[in-house]
C-alpha cells in the first residue's frame, strides 16, 4: 500500500496570444466563460480530476503567455508536463502557423511520451473562419497528433479533449514514487543508476 | 467581484468542558499577540468620512478617535481590558470582538468591509488596508477555528486563510455597496455637508454598553490569564535552578497555586497525594514553559518595532480640513507608510500561520506525535534496509533519535562543518532525506487518519516542520554558499534591473489599459522576500503577490469600466508582464539565488501545483531579465 496523493499529471497550454488559452482552460474546470463580464478566477494555475477507466487522473493546467517576446521562456513552463495542448484560431491563420511552430519545437523538446493535441478554437465563429478542418486535420494525422475544435464559448469538445488526453496519458500512478525526485527538471543521478541496474538485473535473469 | 478574505462558517454544539479549555487556550493566546495599530478613515453605513485608529489587541478591535481622551470614568471601567498605552492614541469608543465580526472582505486595494453580528458593517480606507484585512482575518480564523473541534487536528487555518476566494456578488444588498463604493473613487465629488457634519454624529457616539456586558461575563478567563502569568515567573526561577528542577518546581507550583484563588487548593491537594500525576503535570509543564518562552521572545521582538510603529504613526499629521481627508482617500496617490511598517505588517502575516499552528500543536498533541514520528520512520527505515543518506549514518543515529530538538540542530551543524568542502552535494541529501522521511511519515499518519484530507493537510504540515527543523539551522551556510556562488549573476541582474526601471509598460508588454494602473502595492508585497527564510515563505509571498497582482487588474477594471480588446478575463498573456514588471520595481537583490535556492530546498511534490506555478513564473522572469535587449 502506498500513498497516493492527488499527485497531478501537468498539462501546458502554448499557442498565441489571443487564442483563447485562459478561457478553454476555464471553461474545462470552471464550466465559465467570460466575454463581457468580468473574470472571478484570478489562479493561473488551474486543477480538475477526471474519472477515466477506473482511475482518477488530476489535471494541473498550466497556463502560458503567448506573445512572442516570451516564447523564449516555454521551455521552462513545459519541462516535465505530461501533455501540451497546442491552440490556434480558427479564424486567424497566422496562428495556425504559429500552433504548426509550437508542434514542431514540441516533438524536439518535448519527453518522448509526451501527448500532444492540437485544437482549433472558437469553433463558434465558423463564419468567419480562414483556416480549413481539413488542412488541420491533415497535419495533425501526419504528426500523430490529438486534433479537435473547440469552442470555450459554448463549451463544445471541450470535455472531450480533456477526457482523450486522459485517456493517452500513460499510467499516471505508477510513475508517482519515481517523479518525486525530479518534478522541477532537477535530474537526480541516483535515479539514473537505478535504471541502469534494473537493466543489468534484467539482463541477468 | 470581490475579496472575501475571511467568513464564517456554522459552528456545532460541543461539550462545555471543551469549549472551556479551548476558550482558556484561545485566551492566552489571543492576550500574547502583538498589539498594532492602523490609521484608518472610517466610512459608516451613511455615508460618512471619520479620521480614526483601529488598534488590534488580543481583546478586539479598538476603535480610537484620535485628539479626545477618556474620561477618568470610562477609564476604570476599561481597565480590565486596556493598558495605558491604549489610552495614549485617542479616545476608545468602541471595541469589537473578534467574535463580533461576520465577515472581513477587501472591497478594493485600500478599502476594507468589516460585517458584524448584531451591527451595521462598516467600510474603512486604509493606505495597508490588504494587510488589516489579512490580519483581522489571521485573528478571527484563530478565534474561530480553535473553537472548531470537528477534527482532531485543526489545520483549516492553514489551507483556508491563504485561500483567498474571488466570489461573485448576486447579493442585492452587496451590489448596492458597491454602487456606494463606486461613487466614493476621487473622481467623483464629495457632498461637503457630509463632511461638515462629522463632529456633531461623533459626539453622539457612546460607548457600546452592550460589549461592556460581554466582556463582564468573561471575568473567568482574566483569571486564567493570572495563572498564565504565574507560570512565566516559575519559567525565570527555574532558569535559574537548573539542578533540582523537579522538587523546586514542586514547590513553585505549591507556592503560587496557594497564592491564587479557591479553585485550585483542590488540584493542591490532589498533587501532593499523588507522586506519579505529579510527574506527569511536570511534563506538561515543561511544554507549556517552552511554549511561553517562545510567544515572550517572538513578542520582544515584535514589540520593539511596534514601538516603532506608533511613533510613526503619531508624526502622521491628519488635518480637520475636508479637502484634505479627500486627498487622503484619493487611491492612486503614493502611500506614506515606510518600508519598515509594511515588512512588519507582512511579516505579522507570515507569522501568523505559523503561530496558529504551534497553538494547534500544542492543544491537541501534535507535538507528541511529531517527537515520536522521527525516530519510529527512521526505525522503519533502517528495517527495510533502506541506505539512509550521510547524514544520519555519520551521525549514527543517536543524535536524531534522541527526541531533544537541539541534538538534531547540533548534528547538523557538525555535519556541515565536517563537509564544508562538498557543500554543493548537500541540496541532494537533504531533499532525499526529507523524501523519505515523508513517504513514511504518511504511513504512520494514514494508520491513524482515514480522510485523505487530513493526509493532505498532515502532510503540508510534516513538510513545514521538516523544513523549520533541518532547513533553518543551516540556512545561514546554505545562503552564503548560494550567494557565492551566483554573485557575478546576481550583479549581472541587479545592473539589468536598475536600466529596466527607466523603461516604459510597453517594453514589457503591458497591454495599454493596465499601464496606468499603480502597481507599488504588489511590490511592495513581493519586496517581503526580503525577510523570508524557508521555502514556503518564499511560496507563500509568491501566492500573496499573484492574488493581489489580480485584485488590482480585476477592481480597476471594474471601477473603470475599461473595454478590453478581447475579453475582460485575466489571461495568463497578461500575467507574465506584469509579474515581471512588479518584480523589476521591487527592489530585491540576490533574484538568482533566490530563485536557485527555491529550486533546491522547496518541496518538490508542490511543484506541479499552483505554488509550482507561480514558481515557473518567477524564475521565467528572472530569465526575461537576463536575455532583455535594446537596454
Amino acid at each position: 500500500m502506498t500513498f497516493v496523493t492527488p499527485n497531478a499529471s501537468k498539462i501546458v497550454i502554448l499557442g498565441d496570444s489571443g487564442v483563447g488559452k485562459t478561457s478553454l482552460a476555464l471553461r474545462f474546470t470552471h464550466n465559465e466563460f467570460h466575454d463581457l463580464e468580468l473574470s472571478t478566477v484570478g489562479a493561473k494555475c488551474f486543477t480538475k480530476s477526471v474519472h477515466v477507466a477506473d482511475k482518477d487522473v488530476h489535471f494541473s493546467i498550466w497556463d502560458t503567455a503567448g506573445q512572442e517576446r516570451f516564447q523564449s521562456l516555454a521551455p521552462i513552463y513545459y519541462r516535465n508536463s505530461r501533455a501540451a495542448i497546442i491552440v490556434y484560431d480558427i479564424t486567424q491563420k497566422k496562428s495556425f502557423h504559429e500552433a504548426e511552430r509550437w508542434v514542431d519545437e514540441m516533438k524536439r523538446h518535448g519527453d518522448e511520451d509526451l501527448v500532444i493535441a492540437l485544437i482549433g478554437n472558437k469553433s463558434d465563429l465558423n463564419e468567419y473562419r480562414e483556416v480549413k478542418m481539413k488542412v488541420a486535420q491533415e497535419y495533425a494525422l501526419k504528426n500523430n497528433l490529438i486534433f479537435l475544435e473547440t469552442s470555450a464559448k459554448t463549451g463544445e469538445h471541450v470535455e472531450d479533449l480533456f477526457m482523450k488526453i486522459a485517456e493517452m496519458l500513460p499510467s499516471v500512478h505508477a510513475k508517482i514514487p519515481e517523479n518525486l525526485d525530479h518534478n522541477f527538471g532537477i535530474v537526480s543521478i541516483s535515479k539514473l543508476e537505478e535504471k541502469e541496474k534494473r537493466k543489468e538485473k534484467k539482463n541477468c535473469c | 467581484m470581490n475579496l472575501i478574505v475571511f467568513e464564517k462558517q456554522h459552528l456545532r454544539n460541543e461539550n462545555q468542558e471543551s469549549q472551556k479549555a479551548s476558550r482558556k487556550l484561545l485566551h492566552n493566546f489571543l492576550s500574547s499577540t502583538p498589539k498594532t495599530t492602523y490609521s484608518v478613515t472610517k466610512v459608516n453605513l451613511w455615508g460618512k468620512f471619520q479620521h480614526r485608529i483601529l488598534r488590534l489587541t488580543g481583546v478586539g478591535i479598538f476603535n480610537i478617535r484620535p485628539k479626545q481622551q477618556n474620561s477618568e470614568k470610562q477609564k476604570q471601567n476599561l481597565s480590565k481590558f486596556c493598558d495605558e498605552s491604549d489610552f495614549a492614541q485617542g479616545q476608545i469608543s468602541s471595541i469589537h470582538r473578534y467574535s463580533e465580526i461576520e465577515k472581513v472582505t477587501l472591497l478594493e486595494a485600500k478599502l476594507v468591509l468589516i460585517e458584524f453580528k448584531t451591527k451595521h458593517p462598516y467600510r474603512y480606507f486604509c493606505d495597508l488596508g490588504f494587510f488589516l484585512s489579512k490580519e483581522i482575518a489571521s485573528r478571527c480564523s484563530i478565534e474561530f477555528y480553535l473553537f472548531d473541534r470537528r477534527n482532531p487536528f485543526v489545520f483549516k487555518t492553514m489551507t483556508n486563510f491563504k485561500a483567498m476566494n474571488y466570489v461573485t456578488q448576486k447579493n442585492q444588498y452587496k451590489k448596492r455597496i458597491e454602487k456606494d463604493f463606486i461613487d466614493l473613487t476621487p473622481d467623483t465629488n464629495l457632498p461637503k455637508k457630509m463632511i461638515n457634519n462629522e463632529n456633531s454624529n461623533e459626539n453622539r457616539e457612546i460607548i457600546d454598553l452592550e460589549e461592556n456586558e460581554n466582556l463582564n461575563q468573561n471575568e473567568n478567563l482574566n483569571q486564567n490569564e493570572n495563572l498564565n502569568q504565574n507560570e512565566n515567573l516559575n519559567l525565570n526561577q527555574n532558569e535559574n535552578q537548573n539542578q533540582n528542577q523537579n522538587q523546586n518546581e514542586n514547590q513553585n507550583q505549591n507556592e503560587n497555586q496557594n497564592q491564587n484563588q479557591n479553585q485550585n487548593q483542590n488540584q493542591n491537594q490532589n498533587q501532593n497525594e499523588n507522586e506519579n500525576q505529579n510527574q506527569n503535570q511536570n511534563q506538561n509543564f515543561n511544554r507549556i514553559q517552552n511554549f511561553n518562552r517562545i510567544q515572550n521572545e517572538k513578542n520582544q521582538k515584535i514589540q520593539k518595532i511596534e514601538q516603532k510603529k506608533n511613533l510613526q504613526i503619531h508624526q502622521y499629521p491628519h488635518s480637520e480640513d475636508p479637502e484634505d481627508n479627500r486627498e487622503s482617500l484619493d487611491i492612486s496617490s503614493q502611500s506614506i507608510q515606510s518600508d519598515d511598517e509594511i515588512l512588519y505588517a507582512q511579516k505579522l502575516v507570515i507569522n501568523y500561520e505559523f503561530y496558529t499552528f504551534k497553538t494547534e500543536k500544542e492543544s491537541y498533541g501534535i507535538i507528541s506525535k511529531f517527537d515520536i514520528l522521527i525516530p519510529c520512520t527512521l526505525k522503519l527505515l533502517s528495517l527495510k534496509g533502506i541506505e539512509l543518506s550521510e547524514i544520519i549514518l555519520e551521525n549514527k543515529l543517536l543524535g536524531i533519535m534522541s527526541q531533544n530538538f537541539k541534538w538534531k540542530i547540533l548534528n547538523f551543524r557538525r555535519y556541515l562543518r565536517i563537509n564544508e568542502e562538498n557543500i554543493s552535494n548537500l541540496s541532494f541529501k537533504i531533499r532525499k532525506f526529507i523524501q523519505q522521511i515523508r513517504i513514511e511519515t504518511i504511513k504512520i499518519f494514514k494508520e491513524t487518519e482515514t480522510e485523505l484530507e487530513n493526509i493532505e493537510r498532515s502532510y503540508k504540515i510534516i513538510e513545514r516542520l521538516l523544513e523549520e527543523m533541518i532547513i533553518s539551522p543551516v540556512y545561514n551556510k546554505i545562503n552564503e554558499f548560494i550567494k557565492k556562488k551566483n554573485e557575478s549573476e546576481d550583479q549581472n541582474i541587479h545592473d539589468r534591473i536598475q536600466k529596466l526601471k527607466e523603461k516604459n509598460f510597453d517594453y514589457f508588454g503591458l497591454p495599454n489599459q493596465l499601464s496606468r494602473i499603480d502597481w507599488s502595492l504588489c511590490s511592495r508585497i513581493l519586496r517581503t522576500f526580503n525577510i523570508c527564510k524557508l521555502p514556503y515563505e518564499y511560496l507563500n509571498v509568491l501566492l500573496t503577490t499573484a492574488d493581489s497582482v489580480f485584485h488590482t487588474i480585476n477592481t480597476y477594471i471594474l471601477n473603470h469600466d475599461i473595454q478590453r480588446e478581447s475579453n475582460k478575463l485575466v489571461t495568463g498573456d497578461d500575467f507574465l508582464p506584469v509579474f515581471v514588471y512588479v518584480l523589476v520595481n521591487s527592489q530585491i537583490e540576490n533574484l538568482v539565488s533566490i530563485s536557485q535556492y527555491l529550486i533546491d530546498y522547496s518541496d518538490p511534490k508542490e511543484m506541479n501545483h499552483e505554488s509550482g506555478y507561480y514558481l515557473t513564473t518567477f524564475c521565467s522572469s528572472i530569465q526575461f531579465i537576463k536575455s532583455s535587449e535594446n537596454l
